[in-house]
């Protein structure tokens, strides 16, 4: 298998193991880990993707962490973790054992392998592939005392935020919170609320053969009582039950029965 | 000799973590240790005699060639430090608080802390006793060398008049 078949085992819209074809070319060295075309390999993604009629986000996936762990085994090959400490903009920066798996860390156990074995294969190439600091050399310098205070005073400042915010939900956790107390509950499903009003609108149609006053159906009730009557009106009007008419801002609202208001 | 003191600088150079005897020897293929110890004195001398902005020089074992404190200043932006700035936050924060217990440092610094410690102890910058099923966390003698810093007393946040 040649190294344009491996990307096409991972552009592949099956669930193939691709870790498992790359750690066999690897180890039968039909591939040399280090000189993978990533080039080539992100072109093909492109390809692949323009050819695609639906999106499939598993080969995104499954292309970011392949060129991921392929991009870790070149740089790990041509010794460049140094280069990539100096010239990381992470705030905290890269601690030692960064490049490696903690115990805690999940990590396929593929690409476990297929890792440990690069790190062989670096041990026995170092000196083919590494490349030669001739302009940087990342050395490291003494740190000094006004950086050890500036340390301690971050520290610190971490330390408040951290402190507020678990008294913050301590605090949280002692409140008792009653549902009742902040929401009142609604018993009157909203569709039924539209239907009752509509029987009070035909109701009061039927007795007065003329419009009907939004007042004289809502009665003498307060504000909120009045809107939880307007919103149920508004939608019949929506659908073609009742007609609103309002001759002018704020003045009395007049409902006219349609037609095929009374269905 | 001249030709054995030239490999030797060359790989102390080469990195500021520095070496031992046998590393250097090994490094080197220089195989008899003394001539690799006697290139080591000869060049401290000679960085001395010299009175660049350099200096090589031995601790605990470890030959290492450095920027001399004078010279520090003039090299914090090209140069790493060589504490991590996360594992100098947990140091500055023990030295604050010692003696600490680990699991107040951990509560406070996160998990992470843990590594930092075992560099930390690892680099002889603080000590760790055992204090029941956590250990108790102080600095040590090299901290306050280190920092130029009087021994045993508290280090705490300058204020900022």
């Amino acid at each position: 298998m040649s190294q344009g078949e491996l990307f096409g085992a991972i552009l592949s819209e099956e669930d193939i193991k691709w870790q498992s074809i790359l750690y066999e070319l690897i180890r039968s060295k039909k591939i040399d880990p280090w000189d993978i075309d990533l080039q080539k390999f992100a072109d093909e993604y492109v390809g692949t993707i323009e050819k695609l009629k639906r999106l499939n986000f598993r080969i995104s996936g499954k292309v970011i962490l392949a060129a991921a762990l392929m991009l870790k085994i070149k740089t790990r090959h041509l010794g460049l973790d140094d280069f990539i400490m100096l010239t990381s903009d992470d705030e905290d920066g890269f601690e030692e054992g960064d490049f490696e798996f903690g115990d805690d860390e999940y990590v396929d156990p593929e690409e476990a392998k297929i890792m440990k074995l690069s790190n062989h294969i670096r041990h026995n190439t170092k000196k083919k592939y590494l490349i030669q600091h001739k302009t940087v050399t990342p050395r490291s310098r003494k740190v000094t005392v006004m950086e050890l205070m500036g340390a301690l005073k971050k520290a610190v400042e971490v330390d408040r935020r951290r402190e507020t915010r678990r008294a913050m939900i301590e605090d949280f956790e002692d409140v008792t919170i009653d549902p009742d107390e902040i929401f009142e509950v609604k018993t009157e499903r909203i569709t039924d609320r539209i239907g009752r009003i509509h029987n009070d609108v035909l109701n009061l149609h039927k007795r007065t053969n003329s419009h009907v006053d939004f007042d004289e159906l809502v009665g003498d009730v307060d504000h909120k009582e009045r809107i939880g009557t307007f919103l149920p009106v508004l939608h019949l009007a929506n659908h073609g039950k009742v007609n609103l008419i309002q001759e002018k801002s704020f003045d009395k609202i007049m409902l006219e029965v349609l037609k095929n208001g009374g269905d | 000799m001249e030709e054995t003191k030239a490999k030797v600088e060359a790989l102390l150079h080469c990195n500021s973590k520095g070496y031992t005897v046998d590393e250097i020897s090994r490094h080197t293929g220089i195989r008899k240790k003394g001539l690799v110890k006697d290139a080591l004195h000869h060049l401290r001398i000679d960085y001395i005699e010299r009175n660049g902005g350099l200096k090589i020089d031995e601790s605990e074992g470890i030959w290492k060639m450095f920027v001399k404190d004078a010279h520090v200043d003039a090299v914090t932006e090209a140069a790493r430090p060589e504490i991590d700035k996360a594992i100098l936050q947990t140091l500055a924060y023990i030295a604050h608080k010692q003696p600490i217990r680990q699991a107040d440092v951990v509560r406070v610094r996160s998990n992470k802390a843990y590594s930092h410690i075992v560099e930390l102890v690892k680099n002889g910058f603080i000590e760790a006793k055992k204090d029941g099923v956590s250990k108790k966390l102080s600095t040590t003698r090299k901290f306050y060398d280190y920092f130029d810093l009087p021994e045993g007393e508290p280090f705490e946040i300058e204020s900022e008049e």
